[in-house]
Order: structure tokens, then sequence, then C-alpha cells
């Protein structure tokens, strides 16, 4: 601008660079009050995402512990301090090697706690229990914590308290036992006065009477059978299964068990067929067992198999291994029951299979011993085709992996 | 040897109603029963059994003990002792024999096949337990 006198192009382009200059304005205080609306919400979200994280974090029966990669604690419950019975872990502070010797000191084997706990930290996910000196037990669980992008954080550790959960268990298991045992001897007696009444010893019964006095036998020998298995079952679980393991030969223990099937095959309708292609095929093994794993084999065979069929018990030797094969031509296993075939109480859904009424433990104790024989059970079956369970026992000691 | 009579001693009443009925009809044999080892001492010299079955497991005095002090009596030295027992692992039947066992007989038992294990015990045609 020069003299008094304003150049009237001047002032046109003054007052349009005004007017911009107060647009611009506007812009940057809108822009202004946005940022500053976003950092108050950003703030609020902040302050409800700890709020959140907290109430979630104290809001469980849990003990829970967040420590990050160089040892500083991020979070702790309250709970954390009051089952470990420790002084509560101060956020912030770098106590992780503190905190876990100290839970290491509760411990029933401290050294084996920390070892534990110090292997799983260095993994991904993992679970474990320990046992603590003052009779109760932990059940705990541990994950990294990872950024969007995989970094490590740090680790998140989960303990719950399982000391009622195990004492219930216990419980059950000892109760199941007592009734077991308690309904053995009697059942010893009725199965003896049947036995007696049915084969005519006392006096020849009439038809009818024969007829219900056979239906009452087969009974109590399923009963005895269920409270055997079910006595069984418990005894391996509690691991008071005892084993007397000996060199011996396979043969023979094959035998006998098809000899005390026999009868049962004859009444379903299903005759044996004894395959020894290794005669002299010796294995470490307690023969009472390793008979009571080859009838459970039979007698699932024998439930599955149509009237005029075979099973074929077969003896081999591998390499290392001595294997025993029981084969039958039965439906098959179904797909859906693959996995859990040698779990508790996993029956085929054949209608057969039921009606033959088998105990459902069959399969698990036959693994539960073969495993303890230092073996491998594992089977093969085509839908339709029926079922071939294997026992692999190693033939030489130093093969095996068990006791 | 032939078998006439047999002592057999168990606490179980069931057990010993069944036994005395199954080896009396199958297999034609006498039978006296006693409920405790005190009983067996008592029954046992007017009885002179040719075999005892024997339970292990009873209240006061057990079927071990019991074996100990038939032996001690003058003339049954020799008399064929049967255990009857469910603890039949290798090492305890061997125990049994070491204390003069003629053999075990596992519990439970199948009553129809009794008189033939006896028997075969009897005559130590059998190595083991049934």
């Amino acid at each position: 601008m020069s003299g008094g006198s304003a150049n009237p192009d001047e002032m046109r382009r003054l007052l349009a660079r005004v007017a911009t200059l107060e647009q611009l304005l506007e812009v940057y205080e809108r822009s202004v009050a946005e940022q500053s609306d976003r950092l108050i919400t950003e703030r609020e979200r902040l302050r409800f995402q700890t709020a959140l994280l907290e109430a979630q974090g104290e809001a469980t029966v849990d003990g829970i512990l967040s420590v990050s990669g160089d040892g500083v604690v991020l979070f702790a419950n309250r709970r954390l301090a009051e089952m470990w019975g420790i002084p509560p872990p101060r956020p912030g502070a770098k106590s992780w090697e503190t905190l876990l010797r100290a839970m290491a000191a509760r411990a029933a084997q401290p050294e084996d706690f920390l070892e534990r706990a110090t292997t799983l930290a260095a993994g991904g996910e993992g679970r474990d229990e320990v046992a603590l000196a003052d009779g109760r037990t932990f059940d705990y669980h541990t994950a990294p914590i990872l950024a969007p992008e995989g970094t490590r954080l740090g680790r998140v550790w989960h303990f719950r308290d399982v000391s009622r959960d195990k004492e219930v268990a216990r419980l059950k298991d000892e109760c199941i036992s007592a009734v077991s045992h308690e309904l053995r001897t009697p059942l010893t007696s009725i199965r003896a006065a049947l036995d007696l009444i049915a084969s005519g010893t006392t006096g020849a019964l009439p038809p009818e009477a024969a007829r219900l006095a056979a239906v009452a036998q087969d009974n109590c020998q399923r009963l005895g059978r269920l409270v055997n298995d079910v006595l069984d079952m418990e005894k391996i679980e509690a691991g008071r299964l005892d084993f007397e393991v000996q060199r011996g030969a396979v043969a023979p223990v094959l035998a006998e068990a098809v000899e005390s099937m026999h009868a049962y095959g004859e009444s379903l309708g299903v005759t044996f067929a004894l395959e020894i292609e290794a005669p002299g095929a010796e294995a470490h093994l307690d023969r009472d067992r390793l008979r009571q794993v080859v009838e459970n084999l039979l007698s699932n065979a024998l439930r599955f198999s149509p009237r005029g069929g075979t099973v074929r018990v077969h003896l081999t030797r591998l390499e290392d291994e001595v294997r025993i094969s029981v084969a039958d031509e039965g439906p098959g296993i179904p797909h859906e029951l693959r996995g859990r075939i040698f779990d508790r109480f996993t029956q085929g859904s054949a209608p057969a299979a039921r009606r033959r009424g088998g105990s459902g433990l069959g399969l698990s104790i036959a693994r539960a011993i073969v495993e303890r024989l230092g073996g491998r059970i594992h089977f093969e079956s085509e839908p339709g085709q029926g079922a071939t369970f294997h026992v692999d026992l190693p033939a030489r000691l130093e093969a095996r992996t068990g006791a | 040897m032939s078998i006439e009579t047999v002592l057999l001693v168990d606490d179980d009443e069931d057990i010993r109603t069944l036994c005395e009925l199954g080896l009396r009809r199958l297999a034609g044999w006498n039978v006296v029963l006693a409920g405790s080892g005190q009983e067996a001492l008592a029954a046992v010299d007017h009885a002179r059994p040719d075999v005892i079955l024997l339970d292990v497991m009873m209240p006061g005095e057990d079927g071990l003990q019991v074996l100990e002090r038939l032996r001690a009596r003058e003339g049954l030295a020799k008399v064929p002792v049967i255990f009857l027992t469910a603890k039949v692992q290798t090492h305890e039947v061997e125990r049994y024999r070491k204390l003069g066992a003629a053999g075990v007989i596992r519990k439970p038992f199948e009553v129809l096949k009794l008189p033939d294990e006896i028997r075969k015990l009897v005559e130590g045609s059998s190595p083991g337990p049934c």
C-alpha cells in the first residue's frame, strides 16, 4: 500500500486475502477443537479400558498375574496374593523372580515347581498342576501376551485352587470302589447258587424254570464282569494294579484266552481262529494281565461279530516287537468314534453291541495294561469291513519304555 | 488217594452253605464246616479230613496262622491244605506253597468246577493256581 488513496484493485486483492485467511483460521480452529475432542474421548476410552481390565481381573476365583518380558509386574489381582499367601505384588515393580521364588516356597516340591514354571515361561501356552506344602493343589495355565504383529510383550499366569475338585474326585472313586467290593461278595454267592440250581445239581428243573435260571446266570455273569472292570479301572487310575513282569512265551497266553472265551463265543454263534505265525515269540509280560488284555479284545470282537462270523487271533514277530492281532468281521469302527475308542464308556452305537452288553471299560483297561507293559495298542478299520486291534509288545527289555 | 471227607474253613456262611451242598451233591464227599480257625481246630480231630479248604482272609486268626496250628497237630502234618483266596499273585502263591499248602483256589471260584480243582491239587498234578 502507498499514499492515502487506495488502488481499487489492490483493495480487492487485500479483501480477498483477508477472506481466505479467515477461512483458514476457521478450519484451523475446527481442527483444533476436533483434536481436543478426540483426545478427551481417547483419554476416556483408556480410563474405561483400564477400569474394565481391572474389574475383569478381579471378578474371578483365579489368581491372575501378568508380567512383561523383562520381569515387570503389569497386573496382579488380589486373589493371587491371597491364595498363595504372599505379599501383594506391586504393578510396575520388576519383581517376577522374587514372586516366583515366593510361590515356590509354598510348593510341596519347590525345586520342581521352579523348574516347571521356568520351562513353561519359555514356551507358548502351557499348563500344569502344583501341590502345595499345606495340602492344596493349584492348577495353573500360562500364555504369552502377543502384540498384533506377533512380538512377545510378556506373559499371563492363571492359578486355580482345584483342591476341592480333587477331593470330590477321590471320594467318588473311593465310593465306586467300596460299592463294587461290596457287590462282589453277594454276587459270588448268587452266581454259585444259580450255577448249582441251573446245572440240575439240586434236582432237575422244569423247562421254563431252566430258561429263567439261564437268564439269571447270564446277567449275573455280566454284572460280575462289570464290577471287576470297574474295580480294575479304579486300581489302574490309582496306580494300584500290581504287575509281575517276566519274560515269557506269548502263544500259550493267547491259547488260554481263546479257551476261556470259547463258551461265550459259542453262545453268540461266533468261532475263533488262532493263527500262530511265531510260536516261539517271547515278550516281557505279566501273564494274567496280558490274558486279560486279549480276553477284553476277544470279548469286544465277539460282541461286534455277526452270527456265523469268525474272530481271528494272530501272533507274529515284527523287528523288535511281538504283534498280537484280533480281527473281527463286524461293522467296523465308525469315524466319529476313532479318536476316543480307548476312552472309558465309548461304545459303538450298533444295537447288537448294546444288546450284548459290554462294560464300556474293556478297551480302556486293555490300553492301560499294554502301556504299563511298555507296548502299544492300536487298530485298523474300514466301515463295513470289520476291525483289527493290534497289541505290539517289546520283545527285548532295552526297547521297553515303561517300568 | 480218594477223598471222603473235606474240612471247609470260611467265615462267610453263604460260601460254607454253597460249598457244602456243591461238594456233597457233585462229588459225594462228606463236608465238615468251620467258621473260624478256632472251630476248625475243635472239629479236626473228630472229622479226620482227607483235605482241608482254608479261607485266607478271616477275622481273628487268618488262614496262614490256622495252617501253622493245624500242622502242629499230631496226624495232620500230611493232610493236604488248599487255600481259598482272591490273592493269587505269583509271589503270594509261592508263599502259600512254602508254608506247605498243596495249592490255591482263586476266589471267586466256580462251584461246579470245585471238585475237579480240589482233586487236581490233591493229586499234585496242577503246578499253579486255577
